[in-house]
């Protein structure tokens, strides 16, 4: 090799590399010294040692929001994923009419963005006018004259006035994120199932294991690895959540914190506050639960298998 | 009692391509039939028919004769063994071989026990542990068969199982297939596309084209007494030859020639009299090089040798460059350009209609 060709894959690296470099490592660097200090404005600060880390542990507000953030962790895991997988599922069927429309219809959230599904979930939880409430409180009116249910639902008011952004903050959150992200995991999965044999299926079937067995014994064993991914990808996308809480709810957490994520109290905490070593802090919190959730994929994927 | 019928059984597929066309087979207990044909011609989609992986259009399949059109799969009694083995990745190659013991409720011991005895008749005893992603081609070859004989089913279903071993490993395995097959005696379809495993391996032949059944018998019937052109250029290696022509049978006296050429004069047996537009149909290997003077001798040039050992195929070319392959004990001497002399064994050739269909002229007795 020529001294030229040698140089040729940096160079073709070096536009990531240089921007990676000033704007993720040269920060990354800075703000280890950065959870150690007080700052006051920009150019002054004291050095306060451990304090901040300890601060956080000590701070009602940052167990509220690391709740809310595992709270919605789990609900996106237990929650979307399923569903993506069913959707997949179904929609790997052979005789399913309308599969390419389908596809699109459960993907389409992602191509209008996030910022467009946030305020459109928005006005959608809105009390009394919501169309969330409005459904709910028209599904109730339809059933309230049924015996012993229909004595037991709230009255109409009630339920217009349920206050999803407000109080019930972190439903609301789920919810959106299950419209926005469940058909972008269903590709994935889709994906995956498309490259089970179909024969595997077959052989289980003579074998004699119905439809439940099948799922569990040969196409779930043979989607492992892409399914550990898309936890991992669920788990790292919804611990770092705050765009969508911060669009959706009023003042980006709702009413005493009910929609309070860590990555909110990190960017309330610095660029509202100003207390940039206590965000930092905070950051440093939130990479060391990333870490924790990559680790645990590291160690499942462990045991794949190969088809 | 028959093991398998199948009773005018059709494949419509959405769009009306229909894969198999009236197909009638009458399976015996015990019998190793071998669906054979070219590719898409339908074979796998009959062994899937059988297997309940596919619904049947129109017609009637029995197993053991009981009708088993509108019953599953795993009711049907069958085991299948796939191209691609199919073998369940993540179990180890016991667990591949229990799995069906297991989900029929089989206590642990009677389990231990099939996975014993079938692992010992197929040399399995050290790769029990595995997974299917640590064995050969060869071995994951043996656990898909090994799974399908622990269920010890009425009826193998076999589609293709040896085309993905190298030519090697396929023929050995051929072998062992066959002693296995007379050990167990249980009734199996087997399924390939290659008419040299069908000849070897089945008991009878069921030779398919374009969805429907050419011809059955046993694997010499139909190599001597091929029912038609298709049948005949399918079965046998090198293909048949085939020259286009005229037939003349009058008083036992058979004359064959073409663009005023006699290419073959003899007295062929059970050909009834006939004068008319026919093929005829000469293998490589009824072919024998003559000197001139021999009655029935036609000239010929060499164009091509190809020596195999003891024998040799020529590819020569008559007066009119119709194109002729024999298949010859092997001599020196035999050069491209060479002039030489052939001849056909008049207790060989075979004559065909010069229809699409091809149907087969000179009857058997
Ligand atoms: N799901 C399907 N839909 C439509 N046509 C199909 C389908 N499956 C198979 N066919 C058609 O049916 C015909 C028979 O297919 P089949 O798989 O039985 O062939 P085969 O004899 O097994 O060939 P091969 O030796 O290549 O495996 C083919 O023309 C194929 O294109
Ligand atoms: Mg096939």
């Amino acid at each position: 090799m020529t001294k030229d060709t040698k140089a040729a894959p940096y160079l073709f690296l070096a536009p990531f590399l240089i921007l990676f470099l000033v704007f993720t490592l040269v920060p990354l660097f800075q703000s280890v010294p950065l959870a150690t200090q007080h700052t006051f404005g920009p150019d002054a600060s004291i050095d306060v040692g451990m304090e901040k880390f300890s601060r956080a542990f000590g701070d009602p507000r940052f167990w509220t929001a690391l709740r809310n953030t595992l709270v919605f962790t789990t609900g996106s895991v237990l929650i979307q994923l399923p569903v993506a997988l069913a959707l997949a599922l179904v929609l790997n069927r052979k005789h399913v009419l309308g599969r390419g429309i389908f596809r699109l219809l459960f993907f389409s959230p992602q191509l209008v963005g996030l910022v467009f599904v946030a305020v459109l979930a928005m006005v959608m939880f809105q009390k009394q006018k919501g169309l969330v409430n409005s459904i709910l409180a028209g599904g109730a009116d339809l059933i309230r004259g049924l015996p012993i249910i229909g004595g037991w639902l709230p009255s109409k008011s009630d339920i217009l006035g349920i206050p999803w952004l407000e109080t019930l903050a972190m439903p609301a959150l789920i919810i959106t994120a299950l419209w926005m992200y469940a058909g972008f995991n269903m590709i994935y999965f889709l994906a995956a199932l498309q490259n089970v044999p179909k024969e595997l299926e077959e052989a289980a079937m003579i074998d004699g294991a119905g439809p439940i067995r099948r799922f569990f014994a040969v196409t779930l064993p043979s989607i492992k690895p892409v399914a550990i991914f898309v936890v991992l990808l669920s788990v790292i996308g919804s611990i770092q959540v705050f765009e969508l809480a911060y669009i959706m709810l009023p003042e980006g957490m709702g009413l005493q914190d009910s929609g309070l994520t860590l990555v909110t109290y990190l960017f309330k905490n610095g660029f509202e506050i100003g207390d940039l070593g206590y965000a930092t802090a905070i950051g440093w919190l939130i990479a060391a639960l990333l870490s924790i959730a990559a680790i645990t994929q590291r160690v499942l994927n462990r045991s794949e298998v190969r088809l | 009692m028959t093991a398998v019928e199948l009773n005018n059984v059709w494949k419509i597929y959405a769009g009306d391509v229909a894969a198999v066309k009236d197909v009638n087979l009458s399976i015996q207990p015990g019998e190793f039939v071998v669906l054979v044909g070219p590719s898409g011609c339908g074979k796998s989609t009959t062994l899937r028919m059988i297997a309940g992986l596919e619904s049947i259009s129109k017609g009637e399949i029995s197993i053991g004769n009981r009708v088993v059109n509108d019953v599953a799969p795993k009711d049907r009694d069958i085991a299948m063994v796939f191209q691609n083995y199919a073998l369940y990745p993540h179990m180890t190659v016991e667990k591949n071989i229990a799995f069906s013991l297991k989900i029929s409720g089989m206590p642990k011991d009677d389990i231990n026990k099939r996975v014993q005895n079938v692992s010992e008749v197929l040399g399995l005893h050290e790769l029990l542990k595995r997974k299917p992603g640590a064995l050969s081609g060869g071995q994951r070859q043996r656990v898909a068969l090994g799974r399908a004989i622990a269920r010890d089913p009425k009826v193998f279903l076999f589609d293709e199982p040896l085309s993905n071993l190298d030519a090697k490993l396929r023929i050995a395995m051929r072998t062992e297939m066959k002693s296995l097959h007379q050990r167990l005696a249980t009734t199996t379809v087997y399924v390939t596309h290659d008419q040299e495993e069908a000849m070897t391996l089945g008991s009878r032949l069921v030779v398919m084209n374009a969805g429907q059944i050419q011809q059955v018998g046993t694997p010499i019937d139909i190599y001597n007494y091929p029912n038609n052109r298709f049948v005949a250029g399918f079965v046998g290696s090198p293909a048949m030859n085939f020259i286009e022509g005229k037939l003349r049978v009058k008083a036992g006296e058979t004359h064959f020639s073409r663009n005023g050429l006699d290419i073959f004069t003899g007295s062929v047996s059970y050909l009834p009299d006939t004068e008319s537009d026919a093929v005829i149909g000469v293998r490589p290997q009824s072919i024998m090089l003559v000197q001139k003077e021999t009655p029935g001798a036609i000239a010929a040039t060499v164009d091509q040798v190809e020596p195999l050992g003891d024998q040799m195929d020529i590819k020569v070319r008559i007066h009119d460059d119709t194109v002729i392959i024999a298949r010859v004990p092997l001599q020196s001497g035999v050069d491209t350009g060479l002039q030489i002399h052939i001849a056909f064994d008049a207790e060989k050739v075979h004559f065909f209609e010069n229809s699409k269909v091809g149907a087969r002229l000179n009857r058997r007795s």
